[in-house]
């Protein structure tokens, strides 16, 4: 599946069941070490297929949130369910509905690509038949057959990085939890990684995804749930998320011909708060601004503008997340 | 369980790529041990020894000590040689063609037939300690008897009036035969085999390095944490239990292998032996289990690697300066002796000795075994436990 299907996958919703049943639930999760709060009474959901990103700067709770969910660190407070059934410290079967792929490289880099796999395969109870068929499938994911024989300390970044997601995929797990996966990855290997996710995300398989990385999050995740210093502090889609804050849609139409009459016109519109000239064309201040396109395209033609392209730039959730804490995500 | 033997097949599998065990399990400990033992000279490698006898009395006593020492029972292990000249005989040792040597004073006899307590004097060179010790031995035990058989004499002499010096002398030899010195010498001569250098220090270097061995085992979780590969092993179907258990079966069967390899290569390069098999197995995988114990309970009070290596360098040291593991114990002042039965290699280490001085089997050695164990179970009970919260920190 390339990206474009991905892409169109996600546009329509094939291959994902967005109105079953949560595939996780947490309720009120709290974490305390020592004096700090690390995670202050967290509460969200992701259904069956879909992909739910945390975003947060650094520090802000995401990974002790995370390992909590995975039941890697008791919980002071809270209950988490996945597929059904509660995760804690001491869970072992129910664990098998998580694939879990840590921030570090957690592999041995003493034992090749194809042994750590089969190794964290064992783990999960695979029989030997089908370890070595999801080992070969899972290599061939992440594009690392040729080189599933050689060490893991002779591979590159980028390598170990989409090992490490392999190693999460082994037992074909309901939902993917990913701590920060593309940190310190190159361009092209974080391309690779967050398109192997869509890829999965796109066959049914839900995400939990964490980053500060406020584009990887936009790419990947149907919605959006911004922590900060232990607390959940907003949820929603994108769309949701900036229209909580009221911030409207750029547009910039770049054109030829009576700007100022175009302009003037694009005032009355009762979505568009502000219209202006610009060196290029007209750039105007609207709300649900893409679904403004058609009007605008009318009104230039009779304003005898002729228009040589159109730009809708949403707020991000960079934006967001300024507006709701007052610092921005890489602080 | 499945997983954790499936943890524990995979540390094995690392830590035999990882060239270091072989370094630290054998390779290190087999070549210090050698080292060691060669330092000991023909102590370390020849079962035969020569010793030499000045006999300045010249009394029956002194001649039945002298034939003690040609006896049968001894002249496997070591070969008396007489001298008139103390002097001479000091020379002999000093260039070391003597490993000891008895000189029986003149008055020795009489002093017996007075009541007195007797001497036999030993000439040993300070370097070749084990000959003197055997030597020392030998003397003493003879000397023991032959005062306590004066003393029943005396006793048995009681009452019937002056005794004849002649009645004296028959009685003493007969109530000698009845006990000959050899029953004592006979001790003393297995206790020769104990002593080859290889038969300690074999032991010795092994359990030194079993405890960097181990240590490396436990320091494993810590590792793990660092590198972010625990926390993956947590979020797999395995319970802390499992994964701290597959550790403690990876690093015991490490510790067995090393320990049990030393063992069987000092007995075949050195000739050494260490008594009754089974016995040995015991004492090797108890050692194994305190030692565990031990280096896991100082790595669960670490906070990181690095304060674990560090904290059980200092350790190991002193424990291995304290049991014996550098020097002979029964060589070291009667403080550090006691001392050395307050840690678990100290008294691994007596236990291997006394195993072959005196030929005992495992029935023998379950005092000094429930020892060892006593601290395995304690130190490595509270490892355990602590070993669980680090997990899940």
């Amino acid at each position: 599946m390339g990206a474009r299907d991905v892409e169109r996958a996600k546009e329509t919703g094939e291959g994902k069941d967005k109105v079953s049943d949560p595939i996780l639930i947490c309720n009120n999760l709290s974490k305390t070490f020592g004096e700090r709060t690390a995670v202050d009474d967290v509460s969200f959901q992701i259904q069956e297929g879909e992909a739910y990103g945390l975003l947060g700067p650094n520090g802000a709770g995401k990974t002790t949130t995370i390992s909590m969910i995975c039941g890697l660190m008791r919980k002071d407070k809270g209950e988490v369910v996945v597929a059904g059934q509660t995760i804690d410290e001491r869970s072992t079967k129910s664990k098998s509905g998580i694939g879990y792929v840590p921030q570090e490289v957690a592999l041995y880099p003493d034992l090749s690509g194809a042994e750590n796999l089969k190794f964290w395969g064992k783990l999960y109870g695979l029989p030997s038949e089908v370890l070595k068929k999801r080992v070969s499938e899972v290599l061939e994911l992440v594009g690392l057959t040729d080189r599933s024989a050689e060490r893991v300390s002779k591979y590159s970044g980028g390598m170990k990085r989409r090992l490490n997601i392999a190693a999460g995929l082994l037992h074909e797990p309901r939902l993917l939890v990913l701590d920060e996966p593309t940190v310190g990855v190159d361009p092209q290997s974080r391309n690779a990684i967050l398109e192997n996710i869509e890829k999965l995300n796109a066959e049914g398989m839900a995400v939990l995804y964490t980053s500060h990385y406020m584009e990887e999050v936009e790419r990947l995740c149907d919605r959006v749930g911004i922590i900060d210093e232990g607390k959940l502090i907003a949820e929603g889609t994108r769309r949701e998320l900036v229209e909580q804050i009221g911030q409207t849609d750029r547009i910039e139409v770049a054109a030829e011909g009576d700007l100022n009459k175009l302009a003037k016109a694009a005032k009355r519109l009762k979505d568009v708060e502000d219209a202006s000239v610009s060196d290029t064309g007209v750039q105007m201040l609207a709300h649900e601004g893409r679904n403004m396109l058609p009007k605008i395209l009318e009104m230039s033609e009779k304003a005898g503008v002729r228009v040589s392209g159109v730009e809708v730039i949403e707020p991000d959730l960079e934006a967001v997340f300024l507006h709701l804490t007052g610092k921005a995500l890489r602080d | 369980m499945r997983n954790a033997f499936t943890i524990a097949a995979k540390d094995l599998r690392l830590r035999f790529r990882d060239k270091s065990i072989f370094i630290l399990g054998f390779i290190a400990p087999f070549a210090l041990a050698t080292i060691i033992t060669l330092a000991f000279g023909g102590d370390a490698l020849g079962g035969e020894r020569t010793f030499g006898l000045v006999d300045q009395d010249k009394s029956e006593i002194s001649r039945a000590f002298a034939e003690g020492l040609k006896s049968r029972d001894l002249e496997e292990i070591l070969i008396t040689k007489e001298y008139a000249d103390v002097e001479q005989v000091r020379r002999l040792i000093d260039k070391g063609d003597l490993s000891a040597a008895f000189v029986v004073p003149s008055g020795f006899n009489a002093a017996i037939q007075s009541g007195e307590k007797s001497h036999i004097q030993v000439l040993a060179h300070p370097e070749r300690q084990i000959s003197g010790e055997i030597a020392g031995a030998i003397a003493l035990g003879f000397t023991s008897r032959i005062n306590s058989t004066s003393l029943a004499v005396s006793t048995a002499l009681a009452g019937e009036g002056p005794p004849s010096p002649g009645r004296v002398n028959a009685l003493v030899d007969e109530a000698a035969l009845i006990e000959p010195p050899i029953a004592v010498v006979e001790r003393s001569a297995a206790s020769s085999k104990e002593l080859k250098p290889a038969s300690y220090f074999g032991p010795a270097m092994a359990i030194f390095f079993l405890f960097f061995i181990i240590q490396f085992g436990a320091r494993s979780i810590l590792i793990e944490r660092a590198q972010g590969t625990l926390s993956r092993l947590l979020s797999t179907p395995s319970s802390p239990g499992a994964i701290i258990l597959g550790k403690v079966m990876s690093t015991f069967v490490i510790g067995v292998a090393s320990l049990g390899t030393l063992v069987i290569t000092t007995s075949l390069v050195f000739g050494a032996e260490f008594g009754d098999p089974l016995a040995v197995a015991v004492l090797c995988i108890v050692t194994v289990l305190a030692v565990m114990g031990i280096t896991g309970f100082v790595v669960t009070f670490s906070k990181t690697d690095q304060q674990a290596d560090s904290i059980g360098g200092v350790v190991v040291m002193a424990l291995a300066l304290l049991g014996g593991n550098f020097i002979p114990i029964n060589q070291a002042p009667e403080l550090f002796r006691r001392l050395a039965d307050f840690t678990p290699n100290g008294i691994a280490l007596k236990t291997f000795t006394e195993l072959i001085a005196e030929g005992g089997g495992l029935l023998s050695i379950l005092p000094a075994l429930a020892s060892i164990l006593a601290f395995g179970v304690v130190t490595g009970g509270i490892a355990v436990f602590r070993a669980r919260r680090m997990v899940l920190a």
